[in-house]
């Protein structure tokens, strides 16, 4: 019995440690964005760009892919079930309002999370095992504010982006399979797919992502730079990373929207 | 004989690892120009103590004063103003692998400098390159270079800011001997031309003897010996003996024991 205890304490003591590591990078990179003017230290425009590039442009395809054919699939289970009812025409709204709200964002955050949160969790960890990270610490630069800050705010930049392109193809696939398939008037469809969609569909998911966009980003961080143990090490890391992620997209997508459902918003 | 000034103080350096004392009261002073050469057996704690040095690891007694600033004591804004007076070239080199050579020595220079002109910081990087002998080499990524060359340019990087005092970290480990004679001369050669301190922590006892003004042994996280290349060859004490001639037969058991390996400290 008191093993048992003993054990849930350690691990109830290394959660803390693990979350008051995460809150106090996350506050670490908050303060040099926002006031490392103050120490003449602001964020530079050149690294936070390519970011950008490699997080944003070079996503797009992998986004696009995955949305598209989820708009594909949604149209064709829907057409199914409406067509029983005769609504067929109520597929265009279905997919455009499900994808906004919650597919595109959430999708679109999965997606990048295994591919950019992997790969930052992989650069940074390699650096960390390589005395990369102690070198930098060692010329007196802060590797929060070198390494740390340029991706948080590219990927806050780059992810609602990427969100909007995913809410097209999204419904771009939902468009195919309408008027492709189903036969349905192209303007008809188009119509009715932004009828019932209103603004708040659209915020709501780009409030989504920019939540996510800071979990991939600090998590994929975090865990690059807390990286021990050589090659097993950052394979580890990367695994740790991708999936804290994925759980803490899904956890942050059911608290905002239940934000905005109970708080009308 | 003129007064030495020192440049480095260890005072009473003691640090624990889960538990177990890894510097046991570490005390020496590092005089300004002269190349010091920490050495002992893999796990002794010279890593450490040059990490304590440094400032990336704070002890949990003793002091560490660069000039006449204590590094255990500074706030991390002071902390940052000292360690821009040193330099530190590591064991892995660590380049940062994403930046060419070039960029990789102007990193501390362009992180440090607001607005400097590029013009003149592509001069200085051809300066650094030049003196370790590297002159062309700008344009290259580290993963073209050899393992001495990566050495080099971590040495260019390192007294990219024009340091007081250099920290060489296994400056030669992995290197065949040819090379680690160049590395040695270089360390020599920055040592006079740019009036710098030198701190070299090695186990490489050719080039203990080739470069050092004074050496300091260390064993199970004490200072042995502290003294010129001559007296510590002409050591009595047996465990220096054995180290420098790597006897196998001796006080130092090869067969370690788990409790005395330090590994937290070493890589």
């Amino acid at each position: 019995m008191l093993k048992l205890l003993e054990s849930v304490g350690a691990n109830i003591l290394s959660w803390v440690n693990i979350l008051q590591g995460f809150l106090s990078l996350a506050g670490q990179a908050f303060y040099w964005i926002f006031f490392g003017f103050k120490r003449g230290k602001p964020v530079k425009r050149q690294p936070v760009f390519e970011q950008m590039v490699f997080m944003g442009t070079r996503s797009v395809v992998i986004v696009f892919f995955v949305t598209f054919f989820t708009g594909v699939v949604l149209a064709m289970q829907s057409a199914q079930q409406l067509s029983k009812l005769g609504g067929t025409i109520y597929v265009a709204s279905l997919v455009s309002i499900s994808i906004c709200r919650e597919l595109g964002p959430v999708l679109t955050a999965l997606v990048i999370a295994g591919r950019i949160g992997a790969a930052i969790t992989a650069e940074i960890g390699s650096m960390q095992v390589n005395e990369q990270i102690e070198a930098l610490e060692t010329m007196a630069i802060n590797p929060v504010r070198f390494l740390v800050v340029p991706k948080v705010v590219a990927l806050f930049f780059m992810l609602p982006c990427l969100t909007v392109i995913g809410d097209l193809s999204g419904m771009f696939g939902g468009y195919i399979i309408g008027v492709g398939n189903l036969g349905i008037n192209s303007y008809l469809y188009l119509q009715t797919a932004f009828e019932y969609l209103t603004l708040k569909d659209v915020y709501t998911g780009l409030s989504k992502s920019l939540v996510f966009a800071l979990i991939i980003a600090l998590v994929g961080c975090y865990q690059g730079l807390n990286t021990r143990g050589g090659a097993v090490g950052v394979g580890r890391a990367t695994t740790i990373s991708v999936v804290t992620s994925f759980i803490l997209i899904i956890v942050a997508d059911c608290v905002v929207t239940g934000i905005y459902y109970f708080s009308n918003i | 004989m003129r007064e030495k000034k020192v440049a480095i103080s260890v005072v009473d350096l003691v640090k624990y690892f889960d538990g177990r004392k890894v510097l046991d009261g570490i005390t020496l002073d590092i005089y300004q120009g002269e190349t010091f050469v920490i050495m002992g057996g893999s796990g002794c704690g010279k890593s450490t103590l040059l990490r304590h040095m440094t400032g990336a690891m704070r002890p949990d007694s003793g002091k560490v004063f660069f000039g006449d600033k204590d590094l255990t004591t500074l706030s991390e804004q002071e902390t940052e103003n000292v360690k821009r007076r040193f330099g530190m070239c590591f064991q892995s080199s660590a380049l940062l692998d994403y930046l060419n050579v070039e960029e990789n020595v102007s990193l501390p220079l362009c992180e440090h400098t607001n607005n400097f002109d590029p013009k003149i910081i592509s001069m200085l990087v051809k300066m650094k390159l030049g003196l370790v002998g590297l002159s062309g080499f700008e344009k290259l990524m580290p993963s073209m270079l050899s393992g001495g060359m990566k050495k080099r340019v971590g040495l260019a990087r390192a007294i990219s800011m024009d340091p007081e005092a250099v920290f060489y970290d296994e400056p030669t480990a992995g290197l065949d001997p040819i090379v680690c004679a160049v590395v040695d001369k270089l360390i020599l050669d920055l040592n006079k031309k740019l009036l710098l301190t030198s701190i070299v922590v090695t186990h490489n006892m050719e080039s203990v003897f080739r470069i050092a003004d004074r050496v300091a042994m260390l064993h199970k996280g004490r200072v042995l010996q502290i003294g010129t290349p001559d007296e510590i060859k002409n050591s009595k004490d047996d465990i220096v003996q054995q180290f420098i001639n790597g006897r196998l037969e001796g006080p130092i058991n090869f067969s370690e024991n788990i409790e005395d390996v330090n590994f937290a400290g070493e890589s």
